[in-house]
């Protein structure tokens, strides 16, 4: 199975299946255009093939891109470099593969073939990037050349990654590109003021996942990560909310004293191929005015409390009303306690019957990335739902 | 480009004003855009906020209006925070002792405010 290495997304596509085309096609602006080169990296770290066609810029490249995720590029003798670039200034390449000819798309179809016949394997191509191509051999041209190879691939074992600049082209040039490829993802700016993107897919013959969305935001070094800019995380004083943020954030400030929180806390999560960024808010009732200052624009909320404390449930709820139309999980912390009541029987008691609720125990770590990634899901569900 | 304009507003009130960094963030502690060295914005940005925020719930509470900013005087430095806008907040980190930096500062952020209203 060739994946993306975007973990949401693989779950909608189901991967992409052997001899299919992708067409990422990105809003002129988003800064980092280059999905393509991201879902190379994921099928060489596969043992898959990779092969990667540069058209717009030097093969060099490469290694920068490389570097700057730290992917090591020595270490792939899988990784097949085609040179797009070269022969269009005249300049000198090391490269195997080389297109001669760079306006024209028949010198890609061959170099293209050659490889394929060279080597045995499945893996995928990735184009970087189609709009550069098709000015370079003209839109129809182009697209022409597009469909016999993706003919030639589909019996080989490959699928086809294009990224795509959509300058404004011609009407029926975007209406036959709509019909060539098996799939298209368009990648937008979103236009708030938190910086992210969002991946949405238009159009996908082999799953019924069209219309699906993402968000997400490419960070260095760590790489393509499905974004959730806010969670709080709430719930009843010392009911362990700063414990569980510490128990699943790779990056943490606590604010205490005396062992209580006494500031808004933060912290991040790296999960899954999930970034998410966490906001604890402290419990006792006089801190309560930072809720709607801070608390506003989460995307989800964690309610902690300690399961053998309910007599706190009622003010856990009353926090809980702060936040209206938000997903939200309900952490059933201290299970390791004697008394400690469970999840459906807290539910029940607080009159949240369809509430999600997870049983943890902070302290140990035991439940808390069940618990993330229950939320990090209900939100993308949610995104999806608006 | 959104992110242009951010920079091209934070780089004015460097050149300035005498100040090491400076952050616009959302009142309820996201960066929007930062220009720092050597820390961690987001920390800092959640933190500003935080500050902000405090501080209008504390003078709401003894009902002495709207807080102008946040100076926060350390030994090595000072963090001044001042809101942007109903939506925002500049957070600026400078080493300056001299109080004229204040006004630079609160004009730096009635422009970020008003040029994010503008975008709404
Ligand atoms: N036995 C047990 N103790 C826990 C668990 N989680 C947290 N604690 C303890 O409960 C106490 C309070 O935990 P905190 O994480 O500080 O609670 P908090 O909700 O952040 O408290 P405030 O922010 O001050 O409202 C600490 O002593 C923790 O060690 C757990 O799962 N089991
Ligand atoms: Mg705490």
């Amino acid at each position: 199975m060739i994946l993306t290495g975007i973990p949401k997304l693989d779950e909608f596509l189901n991967g992409i299946p052997e001899g299919k085309s992708l067409l990422f096609h990105v809003e002129p602006g988003v800064e980092e255009s280059n999905i393509g080169i991201h879902v190379l990296h994921k099928n060489l770290e596969n043992g898959l093939y990779g092969i990667y066609v540069v058209s717009e810029s030097s093969p060099k490249i490469v290694d920068k891109v490389f570097n700057e995720f730290n992917w090591n590029l020595d270490k792939y003798d899988n990784l097949i470099i085609v040179d797009g670039y070269s022969s269009l200034i005249g300049a000198p390449t090391d490269k195997k593969y080389v297109v001669e000819e760079p306006h024209d798309i028949e010198s890609y179809e061959d170099v293209l073939m050659e490889i394929i016949e060279n080597i045995k394997g499945k893996g995928i191509i990735v184009f970087d990037s189609l709009s550069n191509i098709m000015d370079m051999c003209g839109e129809k041209k182009t697209l022409s050349g597009i469909e016999r190879i993706n003919d030639i691939l589909s019996g080989e074992g490959f699928s086809s990654i294009y990224n795509f600049i959509a300058w404004p082209y011609k009407e029926s040039v975007m209406y036959r590109m709509k019909r060539i490829f098996n799939a298209i993802i368009e990648v937008n700016n979103i236009g708030d003021t938190i910086m992210r993107q969002r991946m949405f897919i238009k159009k996908v013959d082999w799953s019924d996942s069209e219309g699906k969305k993402l968000e997400f935001k490419i960070f260095k070094p760590e790489g393509i990560r499905i974004y959730i800019p806010k969670i709080s995380v709430v719930g009843p004083f010392y009911s362990g909310k700063t414990t569980f943020i510490k128990s699943i954030a790779h990056k943490f400030t606590p604010v205490e004293r005396l062992g209580a929180t006494v500031g808004v806390e933060y912290g991040i999560v790296d999960y899954k191929g999930y970034r998410a960024e966490i906001f604890g808010i402290p419990g006792q009732e006089r801190f309560l005015p930072l809720l709607n200052k801070i608390g506003v624009s989460s995307k989800g909320v964690f309610l902690v409390v300690d399961s053998t404390k309910p007599e706190e449930f009622d003010f856990a709820k009353k926090i809980l009303g702060e936040f209206k139309n938000i997903p939200y999980i309900i952490v059933a912390n201290k299970q390791d306690l004697p008394n400690a009541l469970k999840g459906d029987e807290i539910k029940e008691r607080m009159g949240l019957k369809d509430a999600t609720v997870v049983e943890t125990i902070a302290t140990e770590g035991k439940g808390v990335y069940e618990a993330f990634e229950l939320m990090a899901n209900r939100i993308v569900e949610d995104l999806n739902a608006r | 480009m959104k992110k242009d304009d951010y920079k091209r507003l934070l780089g004015d009130l460097e050149a300035e004003a005498d100040i090491e960094g400076s952050c616009i963030v959302s009142r309820d502690g996201m960066l929007i855009h930062s220009k720092t060295k050597d820390i961690h914005p987001e920390t800092f940005a959640a933190m500003s906020a935080t500050l902000l925020s405090s501080a209008e719930v504390a003078m709401d509470e003894i009902k002495g209006g709207v807080p102008k900013k946040v100076v926060v005087d350390g030994k090595n430095k000072k963090i001044i925070v001042v809101g942007a806008g109903p939506n925002a907040l500049l957070a600026v980190i400078t080493s300056a002792n001299k109080s004229d930096v204040y006004d630079v500062i609160e004009k730096s952020a009635k422009k970020i405010g008003d040029f994010l209203s503008e975008k709404k």
